[in-house]
């Protein structure tokens, strides 16, 4: 316990309490549409399809008989989870019945932007390599909570990405303060002459090796490449400065883990001031989810969050499940309304560039069940504001997998597979 | 007896019916045509059932491709998978002629060796780092990312991927480490001063209150987090004494008689180094974790403003108490006094709590608590004595905590209190080296020397001939030594510092494929590999100095020299070999990752989770070292267990657990229990480990833990269930058992080619719950309610009769050949980072022939296993 409290205070000091108006991309006083110099994408249609991506996972999925609305299409009615994006109505589309008809449990949480095989390429970095550009940070990863077990997030050669779930260390990366940058910038500048040696070391290996072990060894050579490539990425954009940001971090990181929610509602706003300053165009949000008991409006829950997953459908704990999810989606409507208040570089407000997806891995925790996993997607200028309901016993139904189609193709992705199906859904077509 | 007959026919004693090659008959047709007339009707190129399409046209046998393909083949058609009954059926003779042509392909083409190019392991890593730098507490950082795992094992070499990001992680790393060895230059921390007011004071959980500018303390306790406040935005920026001023004052009410109020500042940390002891005093210190601790006595009335220093380590901080506060609700039994003394005085009190049954936890509670006394008219008669007794209690006893926490309130309100209106921090004033800098400075110290001169060329030199040896894991080339100096040279000419130079060149040598690689190329190892091969299979790290030696002395591949070695590093350093080679072999990591549901044990704690995973480790250490068969791994008369994991999970006699040495925590004692060796417990297959494994931490299926035996004790994994089968999930509360459910395995014919082998095992290990406790029913509900009875009877595919897994214990332990082999293929895998293929499954099988006799021992199966030609090549 002390050593949480004690290790946030340290992360954070650097961050706390600065507060410093500064030079953005864009931000809420300018003019809608002026353009911007020496904009990476200034040169792409400025008003159709989306270019960021964001992608939030629950650990325990959401309680669906809360969530699901009994009619489908456009004309649903309030659900007790949808009530808080109430006033993004039509901004969001929620998919029901919809999965990758892979494993149960907590281990097959990892399916979830996998598809039907934990390790393939993940959805969110699919479209990183899509629309990544080159900002500063193809991608980022963040976790609300304790890092899990589970894996959200997969490189194309099938290896999990850490997630950050300190927001000072979130902070720092986007936003170094100038005596990190000259630290960064030694690194940075003495590791690439290093790569030489480096390079001169593989070589030799290489002649020791047969065809099949040289082409293992290219693994060695191309991450090689891609680290120098991302130094160099890194030490231009060093060099524009430190570039400060209209926030202010609390002086503690949230790493009790009751204060989850405190924690997640950082991320959220760390992820809109990252897109907003075209750091990155894709970001990872993990919720995490464990025995911790949170107190919401000044009460206790009942049990803690694990627990209270584990509801049996005994009515109390639905009722503080219920509660702690309605968190969640006040999380992601405050999110989506910063998204919209702001606007890119073409004055566009965020949210038309940005698709918000929430989702995740388990279908129905109470029972460890992957079937049916309950989705929303936001934002991105695709059309909303429907229920979609597909049959999860469907054999040739829909799946998850089609619904990642449609976006993979809305974000440019020439393609018409995901993971075992293929084709996209009609919704938004 | 030829290879294949013997494999067949050992596999036919353990569960299988197996078809054998026949030899007696002249082929008429061969293989191929066979092959076509029984496989192609539905696996040719235009019907592709099951997306499978058999390709018997120009096989090209030297591609591992074909051969995996036809390994498959292999076992489909020796297991009877393939055709399915209700297809035309081959004749026996037919059969034995398939399988004879690809027995004699597959051993001609497969070649022994053929590693793949791999990197070390996170987890390898991180023990070569320990090992060639002495930072023994080096740990990775979180993220770094992990391995992915093949069949459990994380060191294969397909599955070690080098990804931008390990590259990158390896390099972060890196750069960390040679901070330590050769620390960049640190600027001097400035004496600064700190205003801290009241409100940037901590608040957590009820610790403190902040009212009209001043932060109150009215507990006392030893929770940090429950009675105590600090400043939120100051933090030590170097390890040294800080000057604080308090401006603070204390409030008790008429009437009550406390001692003085006394503000206790501390520091959260402050560790002396033992040579230059006490940073304030120099008095000798432990160099053990002990705060710095002033108190202030504050006389009620008006504040007082004073200045103490205080030591802190460097992101320490100060703290603020009041110790000896009269509430103190950490102490059951004074609290219970506290709070009959309250409720006595102030029987409004007592009605309004009782009132409100249970008031909220804090200040709503406390508001709410008010808000209930206000409608009781004072003067009302005090509740009688029972029902006061029966409230106090269940306040003090049941809800200490929570009840503590809503009480402070009213003294936050009413006092005795402490109250810091600010605070002001100053310093550092004299700085000292904590403990931590203290290690960092001698690990340094030991690894690059004292006042070495990094301008001196020979130095330098010197330098990188050794530690690229020891990193390397061989001597280095003159041109590697050659390349890291002039690395040196130019960075110390471009930044003017030769420190930085080294620690340029340090955090290159460490992201060399020379280090991040091993057992390069083919062939047979060279000593300085095959030193690698067997420290990383033995100890999980790099060669130690005696076994680098025998490799410098060009001895290590002589037998007696590598037969030396290995029983020596078993005997001394096989600490690691069993805890990393059980955790892959039998996934124990699930145990450390699944939450089992509260249904089934309310409390399940770390000493549950280690006792089971214990278990396992002490049971595979004292088979090595006392070299016992492998039946003892299956049916061995004895468990070892903690008093958590017997009582709870085992269910072992409380006398049986009792600790041996008093005053040792029994729920953690590790201990060696004796069974009846036809006792249920004891062995691999009913370990609670293994059972919390192969479940999920709610429920069981048998199929699950049947395919796990299959696999990884018997050697002889099902292959992968067709596609668009759906996983069965037994509903245990409702009407189906899982074995009416599983019924359908049997009763069509495509399944039960594999489910004969699957669901029996599976049934017998149902007698076990998802943390390993025997059960004779199914839970119902979360009442705990019996369900339908646990049905474990079944027969094996040769006709045994199992009643329940003791019949399957005592059965494998009469048959240890087949587990004999499955472990040392395991043992391959881990040790060469690749499965063995099919050649070299032969091999292994001759291989462990001579053991027999003893009833393939343990140590004798990894000693047979080192020394084999298998072992010794890429």
């Amino acid at each position: 316990m002390m050593n949480l409290i004690h290790d946030g205070r340290r992360t954070l000091l650097k961050s706390a309490g600065v507060t410093l108006a500064l030079p953005m991309m864009s931000s809420l006083g300018r003019a809608s549409g002026e353009p911007v110099a020496n904009s990476s994408v200034a040169t792409e249609d400025p008003v159709s399809g989306a270019k960021r991506f964001v992608c939030i996972g629950s650990n325990l999925g959401l309680f669906r008989k809360a969530l699901y609305p009994e009619t489908s299409g456009r004309n649903f009615e309030m659900t007790p989870l949808m009530k808080p994006l109430e006033a993004h109505r039509d901004e969001v589309t929620l998919f029901s019945g919809f999965d990758h008809r892979a494993g149960n449990g907590h281990l097959n949480w990892d399916n979830y932007l996998c598809g039907k095989r934990i390790g393939s390429m993940s959805l969110d970095q699919m479209v990183a390599e899509q629309i990544g550009g080159d900002t500063r940070f193809e991608s980022m990863q963040l976790c609300a909570g304790d890092i899990p077990r589970q894996r959200m997030v997969f490189s194309r050669q099938g290896v999990p990405l850490p997630m950050i779930n300190r927001p000072s260390v979130v902070y720092r990366k986007l936003f170094a303060s100038a005596d990190d940058l000259a630290r960064q910038e030694y690194l940075l500048r003495s590791g690439q002459s290093a790569l030489d040696v480096v390079q001169e070391d593989a070589r030799m290996l290489k002649h020791r090796l047969g065809t099949d072990d040289q082409r293992k060894l290219q693994e060695y050579f191309s991450s090689l490449r891609e680290l120098e490539t991302r130094m160099t990425r890194q030490l231009t954009h060093l060099a524009d400065g430190v570039q400060e940001v209209d926030y202010e971090l609390p002086a503690y990181d949230p790493m009790a883990p009751t204060m989850m929610l405190e924690c997640e509602q950082m991320m959220f706003d760390l992820i809109a001031l990252a897109l907003q300053t075209d750091s990155t165009r894709v970001a990872t949000l993990f919720i995490a989810g464990l025995g911790q008991v949170f107190t919401l409006d000044g009460q206790t829950m009942r049990a803690g969050y694990h627990a209270l997953s584990h509801h049996g459908n005994d009515p109390d704990l639905i009722r503080d499940l219920i509660r702690v999810e309605t968190e969640h989606m006040r999380c992601l409507a405050r999110f989506l309304s910063q998204l919209k208040d702001r606007t890119d570089e073409h004055g566009r407000s965020l949210l038309d560039s940005t698709v918000v997806m929430f989702g995740t891995g388990m279908g129905d925790a109470s029972r460890h069940s992957n079937r049916d996993l309950p989705t929303l997607i936001a934002g991105g200028g695709l059309r909303h504001g429907s229920h979609v309901a597909a049959d999860p016993s469907s054999e040739s139904g829909p799946k998850l997998g089609n619904v990642f189609v449609s976006l993979l193709q809305h974000f440019g992705v020439e393609t018409d597979q995901f993971s075992d199906v293929s084709g996209r859904v009609d919704h938004w077509t | 007896m030829s290879v294949m007959h013997r494999l067949a026919f050992q596999s036919g004693l353990v569960l299988s019916v197996m078809f054998v090659a026949d030899t007696s008959h002249v082929a008429a047709v061969d293989g191929p045509q066979l092959l076509a007339q029984y496989c192609l009707d539905c696996h040719d190129a235009s019907f592709a059932e099951g997306d499978y399409v058999l390709q018997l046209d120009h096989l090209d046998w030297s591609h591992p491709h074909t051969r995996h393909e036809m390994e498959r083949v292999h076992q489909f058609v020796s297991k009877g998978i393939m055709p399915p009954a209700d297809f035309d059926a081959p004749t026996n003779q037919d059969r034995s002629i398939i399988l004879r042509w690809l027995d004699e392909n597959l051993r001609q083409h497969s070649p022994v060796g053929g590693m793949t190019l791999r990197r070390l392991s996170a987890r390898e890593y991180a023990n070569s780092i320990r090992s060639v730098f002495g930072l023994s507490s080096f740990e990775l950082p979180i993220g770094f990312p992990p391995d992915t795992l093949l069949d459990g094992f994380d060191n294969q070499g397909n599955t070690l991927v080098m990804a931008a990001s390990h590259l990158e992680a390896f390099a972060d790393s890196a750069a960390n480490i040679a901070d330590q060895m050769f620390p960049p230059p640190t600027d001097v921390v400035p004496n600064q001063q700190v205003h801290v007011p009241a409100k940037d004071l901590v608040v957590s959980y009820s610790s403190a209150f902040l009212t009209d500018g001043e932060m109150r303390l009215a507990s006392s306790g030893t929770s940090v987090v429950r009675h105590a406040t600090w400043p939120s935005k100051f933090e030590a920026p170097a390890s040294g004494v800080y000057e604080v001023t308090v401006k603070a004052r204390s409030y008790v009410p008429n009437g009550i008689n406390v001692p003085t109020p006394i503000l206790r500042l501390q520091s959260s940390q402050m560790t002396g180094n033992p040579k230059t002891g006490n940073p304030k005093t120099g008095e000798p210190t432990t160099g053990k974790s002990a705060p710095d601790v002033v108190e202030l006595e504050l006389a009620p009335g008006e504040s007082h403003r004073l200045t103490r220093s205080i030591a802190i380590d460097r992101g320490g901080w100060v703290q603020f108490r009041y110790p000896n506060g009269p509430f103190d609700y950490e102490d059951k039994e004074a609290f219970q006094t506290t709070v009959k003394d309250l409720f006595t005085a102030e029987p409004r009190l007592a009605a309004a709590w009782e009132q409100i049954g249970s008031p909220p936890r804090g200040g709503s509670g406390w508001d709410r608590l008010k808000q209930a006394m206000s409608t009781i008219p004072a003067g009302s008669q005090p509740l009688e004595a029972m029902r006061l007794d029966s409230l106090v209690n269940s306040i003090a006893k049941k809800n200490s905590v929570s009840s503590g926490e809503t009480l402070v309130y009213k003294f936050f309100e009413e006092g005795p209190y402490v109250a810091i209106e600010s605070v002001t921090i100053r310093g550092p004033v004299t700085t000292y080296e904590d403990r931590s800098q203290a290690k960092a400075r001698l690990e340094r110290e030991r690894f690059v020397g004292k006042d070495r001169d990094w301008d001196d060329e020979q130095s330098v030199r010197s330098f990188f001939d050794g530690f690229l040896e020891i990193l390397f894991r061989r001597p280095p080339t003159r041109s590697e030594v050659d390349a890291y100096c002039s690395l040196v040279r130019r960075e110390t000419r471009v930044t003017g510092a030769s420190d930085r130079g080294m620690h340029l060149a340090v955090r290159t040598a460490l992201i060399s494929p020379a280090f991040l690689y091993r057992e390069v190329g083919s062939g047979q190892l060279d000593d300085f590999e095959l030193a690698s091969r067997l420290s990383y299979f033995l100890t999980s790290g790099p060669p130690d100095a005696e076994l680098y030696r025998t490799a410098a002395d060009g001895v290590l591949s002589r037998k007696q020299v590598l037969q030396a070695q290995t029983r020596r590093l078993l005997r001394d350093h096989s600490d690691r070999l069993v805890v990393d080679f059980a955790s892959a072999w039998l996934g124990l990591d699930a145990v450390d990752r699944l939450m089992p549901d509260t249904r089934l044990i309310r409390r399940f704690t770390a000493d549950h989770r280690e006792g089971m995973k214990a278990e396992v480790y002490q049971t595979l250490q004292h088979a090595i070292d006392a070299n016992l068969p492998v039946r003892d791994l299956i049916a061995p008369d004895f468990v070892f267990t903690n008093g958590a994991v017997g009582r709870d999970i085992y269910g072992i006699d409380r006398d049986q657990l009792a600790s041996d040495r008093k005053g040792k925590n029994t729920d953690r004692q590790m201990r060696r229990v004796s069974v009846a060796s036809d006792d249920w417990r004891g062995g691999l297959l009913t370990m609670p480990a293994v059972m919390m494994a192969t479940a999920n931490g709610v429920d069981t299926q048998p199929v699950l833990r049947g395919v796990w035996v299959l696999s990884n004790i018997l050697g002889s994994p099902p292959p992968e269930p067709p596609k668009a089968v759906p996983a069965l999930t037994p509903d245990t509360a409702g009407a189906t058992s899982p074995r009416d459910l599983l019924a359908r395995h049997m009763s069509e014919s495509s399944c039960a080619a594999c489910h004969r082998d699957i669901d029996p095992v599976g049934f017998v290990l149902e007698s076990f719950d998802a943390i390993g406790r025997w059960r004779d029913r199914y839970p119902k509900n979360r009442s705990g309610e019996k369900g339908l009875p646990v049905e474990t009877a079944g027969q094996l595919p040769d006709g045994t009769q199992l009643s329940d897994v003791t019949d399957l214990k005592r059965y494998l332990a009469n048959a240890p050949r087949q587990v004999a082999q499955c472990i040392t293929e395991k043992l391959m895998t881990y040790a060469s980072g690749r499965k063995p293929n099919y050649t070299e499954r032969h091999l292994i099988e001759k291989m462990i022939d001579s053991l027999e006799a003893n009833e393939y021992p343990l140590r004798d199966l990894i000693e047979t296993l080192v020394l084999s030609d298998l072992f010794q090549v890429k």
